[in-house]
Parts: C-alpha cells; structure tokens; sequence
C-alpha cells in the first residue's frame, strides 16, 4: 500500500473513532501521544479498525516503537496485506 | 462578605443529609479545614470541614434537620483576606466544579484525611506475555482482539483470591471481606474527570466477557451515561491511567476501600519491555509484606500466561 493510500486510510479511520483528534493538523514527525490524549482503548480500537480495513495486523511487541504517525504510516506501508479473519457478524 | 455554606455532595447518588450536629457556634471563628458539623447521609457519618475562614454569623438549620445537597446550612462572615481572594478567585477562576469533579473532590479529601496510605511499587518483565499476546492476536478476528490491560486485569483478579485483606471495606471501624471482587476501573467521563464504574463479580468473568464489560463501560463513560448505581460496592480499584504517559502512578485509595493498583505505560528497559505495577494500600488493614506478595502473585501470572488460555 502507498504511502498516500495510507495515510487516506488513517484520516477517515481518526474521523470516525476519534473525532476530536484534528488529523491533519497533527504533525506526523513528532511523538504522537505528545500531542494527543489516547490510552489504550483507543489505540485498541484504531488498530481494530486498521486491521479490518487494510488487513494489517499491528502487534503489541511494535506499540512501543510507534512514536509518531510517520513510524505508523511507514510500518504499514512495509507490511504485506493478509485478508483479516472474518469478525462477529461479518 | 457573606458565604452561604451549602450542604456538600458527600457521594454520586446522595440526595440529602441529616445535620447530627453542629462542631462550631455562632460568633465562632473558624479557619480552612476546621470541621463544622456532623452530617448522616446512608452510607456514613461524615464530618464537613470549611473551605474558608471567618466567624459564624448564624447556623441556618438545626440539628436534626434533613437537608437536601446544596441547601444553605450556615452563613458565614468571611475574614479581610479571604475577601479578598474570593473576589479574586470570582473575577480569574469563577467557575464551580462540576458534579462529578466535586464527588471525586469530596472522596479523595475524605480519603487522604482519614486513610494511611502507604505505596508499594513493583517492575515486571512483559517479554513473555506480549509474545503470547501477539500469537494469540494475529490469529483472531480484529474485533476478537485481547487487550494487555485485561490481561492485567485478570491477573489481579487471581492475585485477590490469595492475598487476604486487599478486597475488603473497611467503614465505621468493621473490615468487610469479600469473596467476590466487585472491581472498579478508574476512567474517564467526558470532561475528563476521573470516576470508578464497578464490574461487579469481575473474577467469575472470562478474558473476553471482561472485556466486554471494560470497553462497555469506557464507552459509556465518555458518553456520560454511566448509572449511579455503578459507583458503589466496589471492593478493589484498578487505576491504568498510567498508560497515558507515565511509567508510574500511585492512587488514592477509593473509601471505604482498602487498596488501589495502579498499572503504568508499558515501556522498554534495555531492550526488554516492563511495566510499572504500584500499590497503595490502607495501612490501618494490612501490611506491605501482603502488598508485595499481591505484586509478586500478579507478577508470578504474568509470567505463565499459558494460564490463561483457559480463561479466554
């Protein structure tokens, strides 16, 4: 996946779980969790979404070295797509 | 100037309170943090303490009145200095607390006052457990996937079952114990003001009913939509607001409980990734050679987490 489709991805996925996150106003090289308030619910729930739509799974031994959107971005754009399990009700 | 001193929220769901009786007189002085009279609400008898200094000008009502929270009890003639920083306070920070900010005001005053605290900490090795988390994860639907924190969660849950006096009440000088753990989770309402929904009978759930019920209540925390009757009975509280920045973080204990866990940021130390778990723990009901036992047995599941593989 490019690196565009990926960060097109992450911005609706911010939109919906996250609204009061400002996206694009968020700047992708600094510490993430420096400039937004997210604990690990949240995170579960983007990486829910991550994995649903774009097949990657993100595992918890990587959380510690996603300091910034780019580190995210950037991972997911290495990663070969793996069509997820079916979920509840899918 | 003249205060009126209302009747305090001492709880959530408290509506009124009976005014036993009354610790100060009229033409009395008091100063901040003095105790002005003893309240009965349902649950306890409290004593409320003033917030301001200056001399009673009159006791509104009288002992043995039933007062409904936020009826005036007492006029108070505020002294010079208190003026004026009241009138200080009005023009820069004027704003009351909100319902919710003064509950958890009201609980942990009270707590710090009448509690000994004392705070256990303890770093445990997470290597073993996130590889087996991963296994697990990458194999189950997204929506299936298992958080670390319930992780912690069910661990502590373990460690509860054999360390006695942790998952107790302790009110009006009677300890309480409990087989069930009814477990509060401290999160956060939609101000982001802290407050502890209980899951009641949380060691009879599995991995995912727990989480279930976790991700249940945080929804409906942010949403504001969590009942009264949600706050109460709780026997044992975990605390992982740690994990938004800090490695550590010790709480105050919830009253009548007797202990608080408190879960930081997972991190790396050398390569190896840790996390901090904390205790404070009520010092008039057990010692820190329970409270590190309890630290230890949680480390000790932590480190086998084939043990939950029935429990998923």
């Amino acid at each position: 996946m490019n690196r565009l489709d990926v960060i097109n991805k992450l911005r609706d996925i911010f939109q919906e779980l996250t609204p009061e996150i400002p996206f694009d106003e968020l700047n992708f090289q600094e510490p993430f969790r420096a400039q937004v308030e997210v604990d690990s619910l949240d995170l579960y729930r983007i990486f829910v979404r991550i994995h649903r739509t774009m097949g990657i799974f993100i595992p918890d031994s990587k959380l510690e070295s996603f300091m910034s959107l780019d580190d995210l971005i950037n991972y997911i754009s290495e990663q070969p797509i793996h069509r997820p399990p079916p979920g509840p009700g899918l | 100037m003249e205060l009126k001193v209302p009747m305090p929220s001492l709880g959530p769901d408290m509506q009124e309170g009976k005014l036993m009786k009354w610790l100060v007189h009229p033409h009395e002085k008091v100063k901040k943090g003095d105790a002005l009279a003893v309240i009965e609400t349902t649950k306890s008898t409290i004593e409320i303490e003033s917030f301001h200094s200056g001399v009673v000008e009159r006791l509104i009502r009288d002992e043995g009145s039933v007062v409904h929270v936020g009826e005036e009890i007492l006029l108070l003639e505020l002294d010079k200095t208190e003026e004026r920083t009241m009138d200080k306070k009005v023009e820069t920070e004027g704003v009351p607390l909100s319902k919710n900010r003064e509950m958890v005001s009201m609980l942990m005053s009270r707590s710090k006052k009448e509690i000994p605290h004392f705070y256990l900490k303890h770093q445990i090795k997470l290597g073993t457990l996130i590889s087996w988390l991963d296994e697990k994860n990458k194999h189950l639907p997204p929506e299936e996937r298992l958080l670390l924190p319930i992780v912690f969660f069910k661990a502590t849950l373990l460690a509860l079952k054999e360390v006695e006096d942790l998952n107790c009440t302790f009110e009006d000088g009677k300890l309480k114990r409990f087989d069930s753990v009814n477990l509060s989770i401290v999160l956060l309402d939609k101000e982001k003001t802290t407050l502890a929904p209980t899951i009641m009978n949380a060691e009879k759930l599995n991995l995912r009913d727990l989480q279930q019920k976790v991700l249940d209540l945080d929804e409906r925390a942010r949403s504001g939509r969590i009942h009264n009757t949600e706050l109460f009975n709780g026997t044992f509280t975990i605390t992982n607001l740690g994990e938004r920045g800090v490695d550590e973080v010790y709480g105050v204990i919830f009253p009548p409980q007797v202990a608080i866990l408190g879960i930081g940021r997972p991190h790396e130390v050398n390569a190896s990734f840790v996390c901090d778990f904390t205790l404070s723990a009520d010092h008039r009901i057990t010692d820190g050679l329970y409270g590190a036992k309890f630290l230890r047995k949680i480390d000790s599941f932590l480190q086998t987490p084939k043990i939950f593989e029935e429990m998923l």
